[in-house]
């Protein structure tokens, strides 16, 4: 399982930043747009239910297989 | 001092000056109100949040043979019937018929209200089912259609209670389990603070006494044109104000009106949130114009100068008590975390300043190219001198034969 985030459903409120403990998710200090990086995330999905917007959701393995293979 | 005339006298040849609230913090901090307030016609602002107190009043048009609505769903999201015959008033927060809630808690809350508004304004078909006991002038008992935005004849937002000035930030400080409230999921022991406003981006922090902002009010709503209708439901004027008059908590709100046909699904997002339910993302923007140098001191508020509650949400909140643990600025709000009793506590916005700052640019270049000029409030909203508060229910037993002074005449 892995994090995976939708950029065109983000509103970039932020809300997941804060709960995220890793520092995968972080928030532009200038320009407040939202950024994520997926090699910081640890998995372990506290940003996901505090997405409002569906723009943080889990895909697991077998998705991610198909999602690489296209 | 500058008319409202004489404003839109400008900005219809082109010539007003309009800046962003944030960019007019600058311009004050730089040259002073007075210079400002000679040199600046408008000052635009923004947010884009949550807005729970929002819905929109449709008409479908009248059905062949004609029928009189009295229980409706959109999308399975149940609306309001208790009007005119085809009207119906679809609220934000409404939940859609079986949804199980926070029966499995915490509850997922996928889809309400709001998200039907979302879907109407992308353009998208809803299902729209209705039953009715049928009457001699409307014999029909039931409907079941699809329907788009533009099979509508009417679609008025109109959202009794948003653009709050100023709110609560909130920690869960006792529980020993995670919280799910309207601003977040908020982990025990102070983990984490939610809170949510565009501070000094926001409509009524920029115009703290309501001097420019009243009923009339031509304003950015949803990406379209709207009006401030009222002074908004919970409307609380005379809460404690900082020296420059910001309110230090939840204050003034505004009701608010718009075409929804003008709205675009960039600004009205439908919002699940986990363990507490759905709602509607609102984008506003008010102009704010620069009449003289009190208003350009206004404008030029800095997130540095307002303030908010921070409030137990894990038991002072819910049950109307106990005293706000700490007020924090804006500025340190938004820097990640804040300090509450000695801890380190990271702050996540449920409003979007990203968004806020696109609404303050967007209605900045609908009055620079003369598009979007300014209404004067036709009556003021309640002030801080009003006298008008807001206060929590207070309960009592009902009794069929009490008071009756409500009645005019003392008729039964």
């Amino acid at each position: 399982m892995r994090v995976s985030w939708n950029e065109i459903n983000c509103v970039e409120c932020g809300a997941c930043v804060a709960q995220c403990p890793t520092g995968a998710l972080e928030i532009d200090g200038a320009t407040w747009a939202v950024r994520f990086e997926k090699a910081r995330c640890a998995g372990c999905e506290r940003c996901v239910p505090a997405c409002s917007y569906g723009a943080l959701g889990v895909i697991e393995q077998r998705e991610e297989l198909l999602e690489k293979c296209g | 001092m500058k008319t409202y005339e004489e404003i839109n006298e400008r900005i219809g040849k082109r010539e007003a000056v309009v800046v962003t609230a944030e960019e007019m913090t600058d311009i004050v901090r730089e040259r002073g109100a007075r210079e400002a307030a000679r040199r600046v016609d408008v000052v635009t602002t923004g947010t884009f949040g949550p807005m729970c107190s929002s819905g929109v009043f449709l008409n479908t048009g009248h059905t062949t043979p004609r029928m009189k609505m009295t229980e409706a769903t959109l999308n399975g999201v149940p609306a309001y019937c208790g009007i005119a015959a085809v009207d119906l008033y679809l609220g934000a927060t409404e939940i859609r018929r079986g949804d199980p809630a926070n029966e499995s808690f915490p509850g997922e809350f996928e889809y309400g209200g709001g998200h039907v508004i979302e879907d109407l304004v992308r353009g998208r078909e809803v299902r729209l089912e209705a039953r009715a006991y049928g009457t001699d002038c409307y014999p029909r008992r039931g409907l079941d259609t699809a329907l788009r935005l533009e099979d509508l004849n009417d679609a008025i937002l109109f959202n009794p209670r948003n653009a709050y000035q100023n709110y609560n930030v909130a920690v869960n400080a006792r529980s020993d389990r995670p919280i799910y409230t309207y601003l977040g999921i908020l982990r025990p022991g102070m983990e984490n603070a939610g809170y949510c406003s565009a501070g000094s981006l926001s409509p009524l922090l920029n115009d703290p006494h309501y001097r420019t902002v009243g009923v009339g009010t031509r304003i950015f709503l949803g990406g379209g044109v709207g009006h401030v209708a009222f002074g908004g439901t919970q409307h609380d004027p005379s809460v404690p104000r900082n020296e420059g008059g910001v309110p230090l908590g939840g204050a003034g709100t505004l009701a608010v009106t718009g075409d929804l046909k003008g709205m675009s699904h960039r600004f009205l997002r439908g919002v699940s949130a986990t363990g507490y339910g759905v709602s509607l993302a609102v984008g506003i923007g008010i102009p704010i114009p620069i009449l003289d140098e009190e208003m350009a001191a206004f404008t030029a508020v800095s997130d540095s100068e307002i303030s908010a509650p921070v409030v137990d949400y894990s038991r002072d909140y819910w049950s109307n008590s106990g005293e706000p643990l700490a007020l924090v600025t804006y500025e340190e709000l938004r820097s990640g975390s804040i300090e509450i009793e000695g801890k380190k506590v990271r702050t996540g916005a449920l409003s979007s300043l990203a968004k806020a700052r696109v609404i303050a640019e967007e209605l900045k270049g609908w009055i620079e190219a003369g598009r979007f000029t300014l209404a004067a409030p036709v009556d003021p909203i309640p002030g801080a001198g009003s006298g008008r508060r807001t206060g929590p229910l207070e309960e009592r037993p009902f009794s069929p034969g009490g008071p009756r002074a409500a009645i005019p005449g003392g008729a039964r």
